[in-house]
């Protein structure tokens, strides 16, 4: 529509403004809304496609980044103390890409502490909300880049993933969130949690927006074997393939992986039993299969992330520990214990893992289908208690082997909370990924829902709801 | 809250870091966890075997 003139721009970051500033008071999503700004970015798209200028997909399109991303000239906060003060002197490698592309950045997103596993009402910047239901958390760490999605601010939004952060609130707020393989989307410019884990990547309302953010924000000089089938078939090729449908796919279904669990949500089992019996209807061959043990990989990622979390923090812990909410303190300072020994053998494990699953598991199958979350996102009011909270979630092994892996909403509980699938992809085949999620999402009946939105203090009712 | 068998080790950790008290049962906690974890680690490093695939059924 922009392209032909019959939106602009300016028009639709208006309206976005114009949503935020009516709903985020309560919802806290963003950190920080640079209004002036974007709506000179919008203005300069406008102009491009009024001089033939034709940047790409996203060209005068808002979005949002998660506030440990840099972009020149804003703080990075990284929602604590300690880094408040932080101005990013240049853009992040992903938001050097975005801004060339003509998008329009709307602002910076909340996020737990340092992109850590849980929020607390200790920060700088208080938690984000769930627009589900404002008594539960959106998950985290990318909590904002959800919100701000399922709230209708953004179609797209990148945030950043060590152990789910971005497909655990996708999921939870009935979200599309995709973790691309490792190396696809470059992290400089992007503060680190654990690097060995870390990846950046993209939470959005459909199939499309993540795939044309993703086409976007990849990497063009990525140091690794790139699949023929993303270079070769270009833009159009790759949202052509988004409606190929899945006839003959093969799903690889470990069931044991969340089924197995006792506090596995019987509604979380019956949404994705729901998501591989139609899938299944659809044409694929679903197989069911055992993957190495989840406690040992569990295990494995902890180890990693707690090492190397704890070795680019220990000063702060050490020195500044007021400057860390409680529930990062503890995580952090937890690193202590891991040996050179202890983190040797689990960076052994991540390579052998890595090999297992495309030796085993990806020459026989093209996906890995399995629940994000074993259960509801915790409630509000049980945060900053003097334990941190137990998170169950079947994440954490795409970000250890880093093959690409996506969230996606399948149906949602009878506390009106969204239910969602994971699938884990072949390395380097986000276009398989991304064509089995869009089959799946068409299946249950094309748009995505989107909760209903009020302001809470406005007399103004919200009418885009 | 800590787990029994790694209730000293994570005690003595605390102490190293001079752990504020207000955290001190938390980060006792994720310790003993992070210590499990790491004993499994050792344990169950060699066993990730992979079963083959069988066709769907009965779910």
């Amino acid at each position: 529509m922009m392209r032909s003139g019959a939106l602009t721009s300016v028009q639709l970051t208006l309206d976005a403004l114009q949503r935020i500033s009516a709903l985020d008071s309560d919802l806290n999503a963003f950190i920080e809304v640079i209004s002036d700004q974007a709506l000179d970015a919008a203005d300069a798209a406008d102009r491009a496609f009024r001089q033939g200028h034709d940047l790409g997909p996203l060209q005068g399109i808002p979005y949002a980044v998660k506030d440990n991303i840099d972009v020149e000239g804003l703080r990075t906060t990284c929602n604590s103390r300690h880094n408040l003060l932080h101005r990013a002197d240049g853009d992040a490698a992903v938001q050097a890409r975005l801004r060339a592309s003509g998008a329009v950045l709307l602002g910076k997103l909340n996020l737990h502490e340092f992109a850590t596993s849980l929020p607390s009402f200790e920060l700088p910047f208080p938690p984000a909300k769930n627009p589900w239901n404002r008594d539960y958390t959106p998950g985290g760490s990318s909590s904002g880049c959800a919100v701000a999605v399922s709230s209708g601010y953004v179609r797209t939004a990148i945030g950043t993933d060590t152990g789910g952060s971005i497909r655990w609130p996708a999921s939870c707020c009935g979200a599309v969130g995709l973790k691309p393989t490792r190396g696809r989307v470059s992290c400089a410019g992007i503060h680190p949690l654990a690097p060995s884990l870390d990846h950046c990547g993209l939470i959005a309302w459909t199939i499309e927006d993540a795939a044309l953010t993703l086409m976007t924000v990849a990497d063009p000089d990525v140091d690794a074997p790139v699949d023929p089938s993303w270079t070769a078939c270009g833009q159009p090729a790759l949202l052509q393939a988004l409606s190929e449908g899945v006839h003959g796919l093969r799903v690889a279904l470990p069931r044991h992986i969340y089924a197995e669990y006792s506090d596995c949500d019987p509604e979380v089992l019956r949404a994705v039993d729901d998501a591989a019996h139609a899938l299944a209807r659809l044409g694929a061959i679903v197989a069911e299969i055992r993957l190495p043990n989840p406690s040992l990989v569990n295990a494995c990622g902890r180890a990693i992330m707690a090492a190397e979390s704890f070795g680019l923090y220990e000063n702060l812990i050490r020195d500044r520990s007021v400057d860390l909410a409680r529930v990062t303190y503890q995580k952090l300072a937890a690193g202590a214990v891991v040996t050179p020994a202890d983190y040797r053998r689990a960076r052994n494990l991540q390579e052998a893992l890595e090999l297992q699953l495309d030796a085993q598991v990806f020459q026989a199958h093209d996906v890995i289908l399995s629940a994000v979350a074993l259960g509801p996102p915790p409630k509000l009011g049980d945060l900053d208690q003097a334990v941190p909270i137990k998170l169950q979630t079947n994440t954490i092994l795409a970000n250890v082997t880093g093959h690409p892996a996506l969230a996606l909403p399948v149906g949602m509980s009878r506390a009106g909370l969204p239910l969602s699938a994971q699938l884990i992809g072949r390395r380097w085949d986000e276009r398989g990924l991304l064509r089995a999620g869009q089959a799946l999402l068409q299946d249950r009946g094309a748009a995505p829902l989107r909760p209903s939105l009020h302001p809470i203090s406005a007399d103004k009712a919200d009418q885009t709801g | 809250m800590t787990e029994g068998g790694y209730a000293p080790r994570a005690s003595a950790l605390a102490d190293r870091l001079n752990a504020p008290p207000d955290r001190r049962e938390g980060l006792e906690a994720e310790i003993a966890i992070l210590l499990a974890q790491i004993d499994q680690l050792w344990a169950g490093a060699d066993r990730t075997a992979m079963e083959p695939g069988v066709p769907l059924d009965g779910i």
